[in-house]
């Protein structure tokens, strides 16, 4: 497949070329901190194909070194993922005699929705491990999320930032050797249900409706090089990097509960699953400081059912120094 | 024999001609500070870099820095100011995210006095010269911190063990070669 010849072009370039690597990820966090008192703005892009339409998300994140270890993220996004309430297809009903029974299914895919703020995330990590020698360095970091969210989310899986509320907690490792450079990622998403109420079909009262998604194991593994310049002069010199980031998840299955009553599912994105994604993806930095990352991500094992492969991701970002004295 | 009014006058003024001449005159002001280099672990990037430079650029009595991309040290060069605290350029280093390797103090000593046993004060700070030979003294010198936070702990613990020192705290130990 296209996507392979990529990922083995990539990994030979690590391996041949001998040079510093990088930890800039385009995708997940490294251990490293934001550094003290400096002010990183970032504006995140997202797209991939769902049946003849594109599902887009937009965000903008500032981040701020607290202290030296702790860094604090916060992100607001727009989308086009989800509507303000549940599609209206996700439950639907049979007829036994005078009985009416109600169960989920998959709602129809490719759905237009208008683009809507979808919530915001605030994200801290502390750096509590960092054996740093001349050009490398071994760092640990414990890191807590949160999400608010303001768009009905429809699926089992549980993405915090964009798509559901919650929390999460994890670590992060990053080593540095030379030419090697790698980041594990391991944590736990406890998503927060979703509430709304629906229209009775027997014409009934209003159903107070509530989904709780399942709880999730992510693993996220990262790989980072440092294509040019070969050798540092200054500060001006471009600097192109090559990533390839593995995300993985493992969640429960969520449960839809209408009027008090467990509904029954028949819905495959309501399912427990798990999936790895791959993303390769390239980075320009100019001025040693003006951050462009793009990376576009393809299912591996598996696939989620929030996102569609292949995921087109990209992201700016620059950090503003406090120049004055003190 | 017995001083009259007059002669413990003139004493008195001797005295105080002598303080002043001897005694308000700083001994560091002979010595000059050229540089201070410092190597900074951890460093992996021209952004990381980037950092550290803006960090240390921040502080006051800071006059200038060259970064070394490479080679992942610095070189400081400072403004003439009364005092000049060096823990404030390693907090800098530790606050862009990285760890001290090294500070080196290039000093020209000049017709400077420096105790026998290697004390000398400079710019507020009180320092001692382990190992310091008084027949011997260059004009230029380069001198290596060794307290702890100027080297990585092992280091540190590693020279003050071979040295035999048991810290004061208001004191820095330098030495001349490592």
């Amino acid at each position: 497949m296209k996507y392979k010849s990529v990922l083995i072009y990539i990994f030979l370039l690590t391996v041949v070329k001998p040079c510093v690597s990088q930890e800039l990820f385009p995708l997940n966090e490294p251990a490293s901190s934001v550094p003290k008192n400096v002010l990183g703005l970032r504006v995140l892009n997202q797209n991939y194909k769902e049946v003849n339409l594109t599902r887009s998300m937009y965000a903008i994140r500032a981040m701020y070194g607290v202290t030296s270890k702790l860094s604090v993220l916060l992100t607001g996004s727009i989308s086009n993922h989800h509507d303000r309430k549940l599609p209206p297809d996700l439950i639907n009903h049979t007829h036994t005699g005078n009985q009416t029974n109600y169960y989920t299914q998959s709602p129809k895919r490719g759905v237009n929705y208008p683009y809507l703020f979808s919530g915001v995330h605030l994200y801290a990590k502390y750096r509590f491990v960092s054996i740093d020698k001349k050009n490398s360095h071994f760092r640990i970091a414990g890191y807590g999320e949160w999400s608010k969210l303001a768009v009905a989310h429809d699926e089992a899986e549980p993405n915090l930032m964009d798509d559901t509320g919650g929390y999460g907690y994890g670590v992060i490792a990053t080593f540095l050797k030379n030419r090697f450079a790698v980041s594990f990622t391991s944590g736990l998403i406890k998503p927060d249900s979703y509430s709304e109420t629906q229209t009775d079909i027997t014409g009934g009262p209003d159903l107070p409706t509530t989904i709780y998604f399942g709880d999730a194991v992510r693993y996220d593994l990262s790989f980072g090089y440092r294509l040019a310049p070969e050798h540092y002069t200054d500060y001006d010199q471009p600097n192109w990097n090559v990533y390839l980031e593995f995300r993985g998840k493992k969640y429960d299955a969520a449960r839809v509960i209408q009027n008090g009553v467990e509904l029954a599912s028949n819905s495959i994105p309501l399912a427990a699953s798990s999936y790895i994604e791959v993303h390769p993806g390239i980075q320009r930095i100019a001025k040693s400081n003006f951050r462009i990352d793009f990376s576009v991500g393809f299912a591996l094992i598996g696939n989620s059912y929030v996102r569609f492969t292949p995921i087109w991701e990209l992201g700016v970002q620059r950090y503003f120094y406090r120049v004055k004295k003190s | 024999m017995k001083l009259t009014i007059g002669m413990k006058s003139n004493l008195r003024l001797g005295i105080f001609l002598l303080v002043m001449i001897f005694g308000l005159v700083p001994e560091e002001s002979f010595a000059r500070l050229k540089w201070i280099d410092v190597g900074i672990n951890g460093l992996t990037c021209s952004l990381c870099t980037r950092s550290v430079d803006k960090s240390i650029s921040r502080i006051e009595f800071v006059d200038s820095v060259t970064m070394s991309l490479e080679n992942t040290d610095g070189r400081i060069y400072v403004k003439d100011v009364e005092a000049i605290n060096l823990k404030r350029i390693t907090k800098a280093i530790t606050d862009a995210g990285f760890s001290v390797r090294f500070v080196r103090l290039q000093f020209d000593f000049r017709d400077t006095q420096i105790d026998k046993d290697g004390f000398f004060s400079f710019k507020g700070q009180r320092y001692q010269w382990l190992q310091f030979k008084s027949n011997a003294l260059p004009n230029s010198v380069t001198l290596t911190l060794i307290d702890e936070g100027f080297l990585p702990k092992k280091e540190s613990n590693q020279w003050k063990k071979k040295l035999g020192i048991s810290p004061d705290q208001n004191i820095l130990y330098l030495i001349h070669e490592i």
